[in-house]
């Protein structure tokens, strides 16, 4: 019974998986966090945490998308707090967005403290919550609607800093 | 489309194997599949605690004469299946009136994403009414985190978050809307009707709503100011259903353009005490936070810390019955939730130590407190754990 119930597991993650590569979202998991970091090693980043229940998040959207086309060299990712049964939610914002060409992310289980915890164990969810990090990934984080003058500071600031 | 035709299968076969081997590790769950932990309960008269059960396509409703040992048969609500929505910011809700009557307000995708509806049975919860819409503008704008009081009289109030009204939050930013209200007389079938409450209401945390001595309904909401905080404020109906300018409680002075996803819980005591909870990351203080007023809001007493704030203290509810008034709240230690309760054996003014009463090493709903002569219960709902119920002892 154990055999079959792990076959069957290992199936679903798989085709998981799958439909989230096909759809360009990535599932967030307890070691995304890190994965991040790494795969973004030695480079200055901005992450932006949102969600499809946020109105304050869909307001910045175009904001986002404008700073990323006047910047594409600079690292974006998109991490979203809703899990799976949110991904075509997700998916029809991403697109009316256009910003299908940054990084998406969205939680493996739906708002969870767990997976909020290993990003910030001082965030107690509020959003959206963007942290730009340096080469060094020194990171800054702010909850709430910003400013194109803030995105620039603080974009500029990141990218200054060994 | 082929992950679909192989997904499917999939996760019946392993609902089937769970099903099989879940049924020690997962015997507190009800029998439907919980949205979100959002179950919600209360007493009848008799001391019948009743429950909500929102499940994905049918809400469904059962009892126990027993505080919660055991349960009866759930009966569906909605005759039809819907696209039920629920999470623990809007859940479902649940009350009984003193003749009987059950009434339930649940939301479901319909034009608008969850979309507020309420029914009601008048047989004891063996079948209930066509699901009638709350909003006269349901099709057209978005509404949701409903709450529903009973009154003395036996009629029942709706207050909802509502974006009919975009020119006049506009200014505050993305996330402000209106309040409204609607109310519900005896077996009246028609249309509820619609008015506004309060505009400036911030659009991602539920209101709190209770009822003073006199019968009338106050609530407790967070605002958004013009200054741009995101405040708490009181607000309190007069005979002619007309209501106060809101009243600010709390000088927090959160100033954010966000969805705090974070409403306050108010309890009102039988000498007209209001007790209230709320959350705020402000200049002045962080946390979440216990005040009284006895005069709705013109003076306040001086925001009482709760919790331990490394690890996260959210999601207040208080409870008042005789002089006793209980505050509980979870908190994340990196692992675990931990339920916490507090109590005052003299209506607020001294309290004794937090108390750890649940743990979950899963996802966490919000915790429930209930009345029911003198006595005080409390519910929390967890993905793993299932349904918790037990008395607060003294």
């Amino acid at each position: 019974m154990k055999f079959v119930k792990t076959i069957c597991l290992l199936c679903v993650f798989l085709l998981s998986t799958a439909h989230a590569q096909q759809s360009e979202i990535k599932l967030f998991q307890a070691d995304a966090y890190q994965h991040i970091l790494n795969t973004h090693k030695g480079q200055p980043f901005m992450l932006v945490i949102w969600s499809v229940t946020c109105s304050a998040c869909l307001s910045e959207m175009a904001l986002i998308q404008k700073i990323h086309q006047q910047n594409l060299e600079l690292n974006v990712v998109m991490l979203s707090v809703d899990g799976p049964e949110y991904f075509a939610d997700m998916r029809e914002i991403i697109e009316k967005e256009k910003l299908d060409d940054v990084e998406q992310w969205g939680f493996s289980e739906d708002n969870s403290p767990a997976l909020r915890y290993s990003i910030d164990s001082r965030w107690y969810g509020e959003l959206p919550r963007t942290y730009f990090f340096d080469k060094a990934h020194q990171r800054k984080g702010f909850s709430g609607v910003l400013t194109a003058e803030q995105y620039k500071l603080h974009i500029a600031k990141m990218k200054s800093k060994n | 489309m082929i992950y679909k035709s192989l997904l499917f299968p999939l996760l019946f076969l392993l609902g089937l194997l769970d099903a099989q081997a879940g049924t020690v590790t997962k015997q507190n769950n009800p029998p439907v599949e919980i949205l979100k932990n959002t179950l919600a309960l209360t007493f009848a008269t008799d001391g019948t605690l009743w429950r909500v059960l929102p499940g994905s396509e049918f809400v469904y409703v059962d009892y126990s004469k027993d505080l919660g040992l055991s349960y009866s048969q759930p009966v569906k609500v909605n005759k039809k299946a819907q696209k039920i929505s629920a999470w623990a910011e809007n859940p479902p809700a649940i009350k009984v009136s003193r003749t009987g009557r059950i009434y339930i307000l649940y939301y479901a995708d319909d034009q608008q994403k969850s979309t507020s509806y309420f029914s009601y049975s008048d047989d004891f919860g063996r079948s209930f009414s066509a699901s009638k819409l709350i909003s006269d503008h349901a099709a057209t704008d978005m509404h949701y985190m409903d709450k529903m009081l009973l009154d003395k009289q036996g009629n029942v109030h709706f207050f909802w978050h509502d974006m009919r009204d975009p020119d006049s939050n506009a200014v505050l930013g993305a996330g402000a809307l209106s309040l409204y209200h609607a109310k519900s007389e005896g077996a009246d079938k028609r249309a509820l009707k619609n008015s506004l409450v309060s505009h400036a209401v911030c659009s991602c945390c539920r209101s709190a709503v209770s009822l003073s001595p006199e019968g009338l309904p106050v609530i407790l909401m967070r605002m958004v100011f013009a200054d741009g905080a995101r405040d708490h404020a009181l607000l309190t109906q007069n005979n002619q259903a007309e209501w106060s300018v809101p009243q600010h409680i709390s000088d927090d002075h959160w100033v954010i353009d966000a969805c705090p996803e974070h409403g306050p819980a108010l309890a009102i005591d039988e000498q007209g005490r209001s007790h209230l909870t709320w959350f705020s990351l402000g200049n002045k203080r962080q946390g979440i936070f216990y005040a009284q007023t006895d005069n709705y809001g013109a003076s306040v007493s001086q925001p009482m810390a709760i919790g331990q704030i490394e690890f996260l203290p959210s999601h207040p509810d208080v409870i008042s019955a005789d002089k006793r008034v209980v505050l509980a709240w979870i908190e994340f230690n990196g692992r675990e939730t931990n339920l916490y309760i507090r109590q005052s054996d003299d209506r607020g003014n001294t309290w004794q130590v937090a108390k750890k009463v649940f743990s979950a090493l899963s996802t966490a709903g919000y915790p429930q407190l209930l009345a029911y002569k003198g006595r005080i219960f409390i519910s929390w709902m967890t993905q793993l754990e299932g349904h918790r119920f037990i008395e607060v002892s003294k």
